[in-house]
Formats: structure tokens, sequence, C-alpha cells
């Protein structure tokens, strides 16, 4: 089927559900296979493979840790039937999982872990508590969520609240940083409820927040050491920890007391160590609860090389991530990318060779793909899909590039743009809705010189808001019109 | 419904010239109400269970009770005169049988026998046949096998038929419906008062295409949850008070019912029953169940299977199965902590480690874990083992230096969980040997040690029946500080049997050279002391659980 055929194609199978708004209809991911195959690797038999964790081991094989705390290895994962053997069995809801200086790491609820399989009979034999200073109390909210090793070989790792407002013991909601040789460093604290963590290009740690209190939207979160992230509640520990001679780590002081009903805007100017979010994925438009990330630097998945695939466990998608430094504080613009997954997306992981993986389970809180679980593959066609490719703020307005040529004439109207600008409130209460809602005057579009990109003029730009900015009239040199016409960049700082 | 399914066991009716599609839980429909009641009661595999709490019966019914053995384990069903204890002391009685137990079922000859099946083999069903008594009351089951009898035990409680309808009225409509119309917009053919109150779906001569609505009314005796159970061929929808209690809309052959709860005030209230009939069979079934009743049929037509119990449920969760390699749970156990590793061993043992103090917080015997709570939904909280014969090992530290022989156990660290190790003590992993057995390292006051426990059959004195398991711990690595001692257990009752042996329940001890039993805050506790040879120590335990 060519790019062209598609809109009629769609138009003949969807009209019932033009009307309905928000989440990607279905009728996207057909569109999107075009550009992105996407296969479910099939399961080993009678296991419960709720992905928690994935990793590409140095001898081909995947391995695939679940909530139900094994790690599964898939002998020739790229093949239609991969083999399956259970390589580890019964730790504590891992959720992250990497393999490093022959071990495999794996941050499991209470602790980070090391295993090996040192008599070579296919399964790991010895299990090292490396560390991991945190509380834990029973409370199902307790998740820990760990990212592959740094350049130092030290695990990043998120602690959820207990409970999902409360934080009873030490250092719930604080990012950890646990060294090889045991010693844990706190590093960020007012995490809420974490679903991945992972590391730009550059080694900048990222993580996932959902919505909830104090957290307006689910965003993806700079975890500059020392920093405190939005969420006071446990802000508690930097009492416990002085009462029992705990370090703080890279966190000088307690944060100034969060003002309920005021914006991340306004929380900046009070708390000096508050990092806002750099990428809003805006709740109900991208999805409600984005998970793990990667990226790709092979150039083999397609044209988005460094640019961070985020997952989404409710919606069953995959959103993509384009993200820049400005005024020194990181920020950027989330897009739909790949819509139809088979459950609710947990972890990912982007091969050296430019295929990524992802997977999980819809347990406990249900995801659009309907299986319980669910394994993919996902790899580009070949194809080239027009989609926005960056976003950058400019002092004026944003610079949007393009993965193909685009027609100058569409792009220079600049009634083929639509946007808006919003914010949430920040505050205690569970979410928000979006306030302060700005209409915004395209001013001007002006096509560059290079054919594939335009800049757009706008009026007002609003600092600490989210600007959508939908082309929809926008077509490439062949007349197609965007996949995914719509980005979303969170402006924190207006560049000089 | 016009369909049958051949697959299932099907009935021809006389006066009926078709067939109704009748599955193995159904009676016939408005066939006499059955002289009797089944009951069936399986034993879960390893868990010393049995699968439902208990059941209830009418007084002077004839009951037929079948008891499943899914267990490895033979087991008996006795039922007793009512007594607040579970059915223990007749238990004891039958323990008392000593050598003639065997040959005797272990049934013993006591008036407050009311009936009992012999001994059932693993894997083995037996039936009972008896009538309930007359009088109202809680008659404990239990399991008189020597040792089964604390968890092995439930309640018949013979109660009461619930009332009936009163001022049954219906209303006959004819239709062609694939769903419920609203009968309140239809014109009914005719109307009238229900024959002895009771629901029934044969009017006149109609078979197909037709619909009823019930009226009446329910006195409920005692305010609380009434569950009312409904099936139908076609549809069919209960309202009470006006209220949607249960409902199975839609043409379909009857089940074994959906259940609704609602709950109920003293007093007088309105029940509405709708049932629409398209073609082909037809059926219609309602009962009630509440606080002192037992399920009581509305209609003419009953089902033999008894109302599905929650109970039930609750039993069968996700057990882990342990085979010839060890299974590790790690999560939140009830009795281990929040950092809990659980492990099955082969040969029917289990222990959890608590990874916090570093210590062996629970020894058991049977089933493993149940995984039910931790991997479906959420998964909060904490969940106890599985099995029975549970040791609890006295949440506390395992090493402490005793500068006389009464120097107390120092108090288990405070405010745990606390992101950290009790001082002195870090824990390490595990390492898998034989059989995938783990053994637990941690490091106390710079010296490294080794827990690890396994299955021992041959730890049991010859002779006796039972299961036994082995405890090592070594001690490496640096000198061992003077006075250091092993705590094993600190519990309300432990008595020395014999030198280095001690009983720690009924059936339940453990074996420790060297051991001490002393005071503690708990009651009492075994200690042990730790003395260097060749710069290792070595203290071995056996825990034994008889027959």
């Amino acid at each position: 089927m060519t790019r062209s055929s598609i809109p009629f194609f769609l138009a003949v199978l969807s009209v019932p559900a033009l009307a309905q708004k928000a989440a990607p209809a279905p009728e996207i991911a057909v569109a999107e296979r075009e550009y992105y195959h996407v296969s479910a690797l099939p399961e080993p038999a009678g296991a419960t493979l709720e992905v928690s964790g994935l990793e590409m081991m140095p001898d081909g094989k995947l391995a695939v840790s679940t909530r139900r705390g094994e790690i599964w290895m898939a002998a020739n994962p790229d093949n239609a039937a991969p083999q399956w053997s259970r390589w580890a069995h019964g730790l504590h809801e891992p959720l992250g999982i990497s393999w490093n200086d022959g071990w495999m790491w794996a941050t499991q609820r209470p602790e980070v872990t090391r295993m090996k399989d040192t008599d070579g009979d296919g399964k790991a034999d010895l299990f090292e508590t490396v560390g991991g200073a945190w509380g834990i109390n029973g409370d199902y909210h307790e998740y820990c969520f760990g990212s592959r090793p740094d350049k130092e070989g030290a695990i990043w790792n998120v602690t959820c609240l207990t409970g999902s407002g409360a934080s009873r013991s030490l250092f719930r909601g604080w990012a950890v940083r646990v060294f090889p040789d045991g010693r844990s460093v706190p590093v960020a604290c007012g995490i809420r409820s974490p679903g991945g963590i992972g590391f730009a290009p550059d080694g900048e740690c990222f993580y996932t927040d959902n919505q909830g209190p104090w957290n307006g939207s689910s965003s993806l979160k700079h975890l500059k050491p020392g920093s405190f992230q939005g969420n006071p509640t446990g802000n508690n520990s930097f009492e416990i920890a002085a009462q029992k001679g705990f370090s703080t780590g890279e966190l000088k002081g307690r944060p100034v007391e969060s003002q309920s009903g005021t914006r991340i805007e306004a929380g900046r100017q009070l708390i000096e160590t508050f990092v806002p979010p750099a990428v809003v994925l805006p709740h109900d438009i991208l999805g409600h609860s984005p998970t793990g990330m990667c990226y790709d630097l092979s150039g083999k998945f397609g044209p988005f090389k460094g640019q961070l695939f985020v997952g989404e466990q409710t919606f069953s998608l995959l959103q993509r991530v384009f993200l820049e430094k400005v005024n020194g504080v990181w920020q950027g613009a989330a897009f739909h990318f790949l819509s139809g997954f088979g459950s609710g997306n947990i972890a990912t992981l982007m091969t050296p060779d430019g295929v990524l993986y992802t997977g999980g389970s819809d347990r406990g809180w249900g995801a659009k793909g309907g299986k319980p679980f669910a394994l993919e593959r996902v790899a580009w066609s070949g194809r080239m899909p027009f989609e926005i490719h960056e976003m950058r703020a400019r002092p004026d307005g944003f610079e949007l590039t393009f993965t193909k040529p685009i027609d100058p004439k569409s792009a220079e109207d600049p009634t083929n743009y639509i946007a808006s600008s919003w914010t949430y409130i920040y505050q205690g209460g569970y979410g928000s809705p979006q306030v302060d809602k700005t209409s915004v005057r395209i001013v001007s579009a002006t096509p560059g010189a290079d054919g594939k990109s335009v800049r757009l003029k706008l009026d007002p730009m609003t600092k600490g808001h989210v600007h959508a900015i939908n082309a929809t009239g926008l077509r490439d040199g062949e007349g197609n019109a965007l996949l995914h016409p719509a980005g979303y960049y969170t402006l924190n700082e207006i560049p000089h | 419904m016009n369909c049958c399914f051949p697959f299932l066991k099907t009935k021809r009716l006389p006066g009926l010239a078709l067939l109704l599609a009748s599955s193995p839980w159904l009676n016939a429909a408005d066939a006499p109400a059955p002289d009797g009641q089944v009951v069936t009661i399986k034993t879960l595999a390893s868990q010393m269970k049995y699968d439902i709490a208990g059941f209830k019966v009418l007084p002077g019914t004839r009951v037929r009770l079948i008891l499943l053995n899914e267990d490895e384990m033979p087991h008996n069903l006795i039922i007793t005169r009512p007594a607040p204890d579970k059915g223990l002391a007749l238990a004891q009685a039958a323990w008392a049988l000593g050598e003639q137990g065997v040959a005797r079922n272990w049934i013993p000859d006591d008036p407050r026998v009311l009936a009992a099946t012999k001994m059932v083999g693993p894997h083995a069903k037996e039936e009972l046949v008896f009538t309930a008594p007359a009088e109202k009351g809680d008659y404990p089951y239990v399991c008189t096998f020597p040792g089964h009898a604390m968890a092995m035990n439930g309640v018949m409680s013979v109660v009461e038929e619930g009332v009936k309808l009163t001022d049954g009225k219906f209303q006959l409509f004819l239709g062609s419906w694939v769903k419920l119309p609203d009968f309140s917009k239809e014109k009914p053919l005719r109307e009238g008062p229900l024959e002895d109150n009771l629901i029934g779906w044969k009017f006149d001569d109609y078979k197909n295409e037709f619909g009823i609505r019930f009226t009446g009314k329910l006195e409920v005796k005692t305010e609380g949850e009434h569950f009312f159970r409904l099936t139908s061929d076609d549809g069919s929808r209960l309202r009470i008070d006006g209220k949607g209690v249960v409902g199975q809309d839609g043409t379909h052959p009857a089940n074994e019912g959906k259940v609704g709860r609602a709950m109920l005030t003293k007093g007088m209230h309105d029940l509405t029953l709708d049932y629409f009939q398209g073609t082909g069979g037809a059926g219609l079934f309602l009962s009630w169940q509440g606080p002192g009743f037992q399920e009581t049929w509305l209609t003419k037509s009953r089902l033999d299977s008894p109302m599905p119990d929650r109970q039930q449920d609750e039993n069968n969760g996700l057990p882990l199965e342990v085979r010839d390699e060890a299974v590790i749970y790690r999560n939140f156990i009830e009795g281990a902590g929040a950092r809990g590793i659980a492990v099955g061993y082969p040969g029917g043992v289990n222990a959890a480690f608590d990874a916090e103090l570093c210590n062996v917080a629970l020894v058991w015997r049977g089933a493993f874990m149940d995984a039910k709570r931790h991997w479906t939904g959420r998964g909060t909280g904490f969940q106890p083992p599985l099995g029975f014969g549970v040791v609890a090992s006295g949440l506390n530290v395992p090493f402490a230096v005793l500068e006389k022989t009464d120097t107390p156990w120092p108090a288990p660290p405070k405010d745990l969980p606390n992101g950290d190790w009790p001082a002195g003590y870090r824990f390490g992993g595990y390492v898998l040997g034989k059989a995938g057995i783990p053994t637990f390292r941690y490091t106390f006051q710079g010296l490294r040690v080794e827990d690890h426990l396994e299955a021992d059959a041959a730890s049991l004195p010859p002779g006796q029946q039972g299961v036994a398991m082995k405890r090592v711990l070594t001690l490496q690595g640096g000198s061992v500080p003077a006075g250091l001692h092993l705590r094993l257990i600190s519990s309300k009752e432990i008595k020395e049997s014999s030198s280095g042996v001690f009983a720690l329940g009924e059936g339940i001890s453990l074996r420790v050279p060297g051991g001490r039993l002393r005071p503690s805050v708990d009651g009492m506790e075994v200690v042990v002391p730790v003395t260097s040879a060749s710069g290792a120590a070595r203290i071995e335990a056996t825990y034994l659980w008889n027959l």
C-alpha cells in the first residue's frame, strides 16, 4: 500500500470513529505500521511474561525480566520462534535489568542485586545484594525502577512513594544511586510515582513520573543531582535520615515547603532546587502512564537518532521525545510515535542494531491493548514517515524540522497551523485539569532554505506553558499530511 | 433458547417434546424437590485444609457428603455435636486411640460423633450419607488423623429454610423478544396470584415467545447481607425494592446461576422478577440466602449445586508448586518482613528468610506459598505461608554476645524497615547449589556467615513418620567473639524433652546439640553457644515435624 492511498482507505474504514477524540484511534496504528513493523514475540510456554525489564546479552540473547520475578532468555529473538529458557526466578518484582561487567544487574523492590551463572548451566546461581538504602514496608505502591549502569557502573533507582501519596519510610519518592561497591547515594527528591528511568545520549538521567498529587500531568523529568522534582511528600526523609545518621547524598537540605494551588513556574521561584518537568506528556492526549525509555544512535531505527522513545502503559503506546537544553534547563517536545501495542508497555530496549523491544502488562491498572502481557519487536521498515523531526524553542516561537521535504506553499501559510498553550495546577490534590489556556496566534511561518524546516513566530510565548502546535495543513512534497501532526513543547525557559 | 448442547448430559422430560439444555448441576426442570442435599468437600494438596470453611443444611435433610481427597496424605471427616472448640476435643479423643487408630480409621467410640467417613487415601473419594440433626446449630467437622485437626476443620450449620414469597402474583405477556422488554409498557394477556407462592414459568400451554413479570413480598427477619441466585432460559432480571440485584438477559441456556447481593433491613421488601422465553428450552431458577437461613428456592424448580461460596475462591489461589528443584519467592511475607525470601524445598519443607534481620524467620511443612495476593492485581500486603506446622523464630537478629548465661537477648532493632541492616549486619544475597537450594550469605561484625537449610529425611528418628529440615550455619573469616550465641527461636511455649531436643508445639521439635533453653521476653528461647574450631564455627540444628 502506498502512503497516498491511506487517507482514502482510512476514510472508508473509520467513519464512525471520526467523531471520537484524544487517544489515537486504531486506524492510526495501521498507518504507522507502514513505517514501523511491530511483531509479537511468542512467549515461553506456560509463562506469565509480564515484561518488566529488557536487556540484550553479549551472545545475542534477549533477556526479559518479569513482574513475577523471573528472567527469561530468548535465543534468536528476531526469529519467528525464539528458543526460551529460564535464567533466574524468585526476584521481587524487578523493574530494570542490565548486563555489565560480567553480571546481570537488577533493581528489585528492596535492593539492587547482581547475578551470575558461575557454572555455565544456563541458570544464574549467584545472587549478590549490592545495596539499596531505602525503606520498604509491604505496600504495593513501593515500586522501584532501576536504570542501566552509568559511566561509573552505578545504577540509578527511583522509588515510588509508599501508597500513592504517603511516605512512611526512608527515601521513598527519592532517586538513589547505588554504586558497585555497595554505597547508596541519594541524588534527588520530590518524586511521586515513577514508571521508568534511563539516560539521554549525553549521559543525563531522566525518569517518567505519573499524574497524581503534585503532578498535574505525567511527564519526563530530569534527575539533576541535588534536585527537588516537585512532590514534597517524601521530604520527611530529611528528618528520618538525620535521626538515623543517613547521608542525604547530593541533597543539601530540605526544600522550602511547596505551595499547593500554584503553578510549577511559581514553585521554581520559591524552591531553589526545583527542576521542572523537562517534557510534559499531556494527560489524556499522549497517555496516562509513561514508563521506560530508550534511544537509537545507529540510525537504523529511522530518522530519530538521539531522540527518546518512551513507553506508555495505559494507552499501550510509544511516545517520542525531542530534548534540548535552554538556559541550562532541559525541555523539549513530545509526539505520538506508535500505537496499538498488545498490552501496557513498561520496559523498552533499543539494540545496537536499531531494533526496539518493548513489553509489559496491564496488571493493576489496565491497558488499552487488552492482553494481560506482551512482548513486541519494533523495526523500521526503511520507508520514511512524514513527521515533525525536531521542535526547538526560539525567542519568539519555534523552529520545526521535518523528516521529508515539505511543500513550501503549505508551509508558509500560517492558517495551516493551530497553536495553543496551557499549564497545570501545582497542587497536593490528584492531577489537574489544563488551566490558563491561551490561544496562540501564528504570526508568521517561514520555510527554511533547506526545504525541510519552518520557522514559526508565535504570540504569545508563555514561560511554563505546554505549547501545542498542530500542523494540520502542512504537506510534504507529494501532498501528504503529517503522520502525527501535533507536537507538545514544554516551555520551561524561553531562549534569550 | 433454540439449541442444545450434545456434549452435556441431556434429559428428555415427560410432557415436553424438546430437549432441555441440562448440565450436570441442573436438576430436571420442575421435578419435585430432591429429598436431600449434596455437599462436596475437597482437601487441598499439601495445605492441611478443606476447601470450604463450612456449609449449610436444613434440619432433618438427608445429606450426601462427598469427600474428595486431593492431598498426598490420608484424611477423614467427622461431624461432631455442637462444640465451641472446632472439634478439637473429639480429635484428641481420636488421637488417644494410639495404635488402634489406624484400624479404626481414627474414629473414636464417642457420643459426640454424628457421622464419619473412614480414612480416605490420597486422591481417593468417599461418600457419607446421613440425616442432618433436627436441632439448629453449628456442628463442627474435623479431620481426626493425628495432628490435622487444628487446621482441618469447618462447620456444618443446620439452619432453617428462609421464608418463601408472600402475596406472589404474575402477569403473563405474549411476544417475541431477544431481550427483556419493559413489561410495564406491555399489556398482560392475563394475571393472577401465584399458586403456593412459588414462581413457575408454565402457564397454559405456552412454550415459546412469552414473558412473565412476577411480583411479591419477601420478609427479612434479620438485617444483613442477602444473596440471590438467579439463572434462566432465556433472560431474567431481579429487582428488590426497585433496585436491580442480579440478571441474565438475552437468550441463553440456564447455568449454575449468577449471585447478586443486597443489604436488606428487617421487614417486608418488594420483589420483581422479569422473565422471558424465546424458543426452545425454558427454565427459571431463583433462590435466596441470608443471615440464619439456608439457601431457599423461590421457584418451583431448583438447582442441586450449592450456592457458590466465596470462601472457595479464597482457598484456591496460585499455589507455587515445589517439585525436585527449590522454588524461591521473594516478596512481602507475613512473619518474614518486606524483604522476605521464601524457599520451598524439595521434600515438603519450607523456610522464609528475613533479609533485613539476616535471620530465618519461619519454617513450615506442606504447601509452599500462595502467590495470588502478589501476582494478581496490584498485590499489596503480606502473604503468610500456605502450608502448616509453621514455626516462627521470633523476629530478631541471629547473633548476640551473652556475657553471662542469664544475660537477656538484646531487644530487636527498632524502626525497621529503615533502609539499612541492623548494626553489624549486612545481607549479601544467596548462592544456589544442588537442586537450586540457596545458601544465604551475610556478614556479621566482619565474619562471613552462611545459613543453609534443606529437607533431611535421614534426620528423622528411626521408625518415625514425618519430615525433617536441617539447618547449618557457618561463620568464617575472622575470630568469633567470646560469648557469641545463636538464637534459634523465641516463643511462648518451648519445652526441653531431652538434652538438646526442644518441643516447639504439637508434633514439632527442634534438635540442637549444645542448645540451651532459657526464659525470654516472649516466654522461652533456645540459644546455642558459637565456638570457633580452626577459625571457623559451625552450628547444626534440625526441625522435625512428626506424622
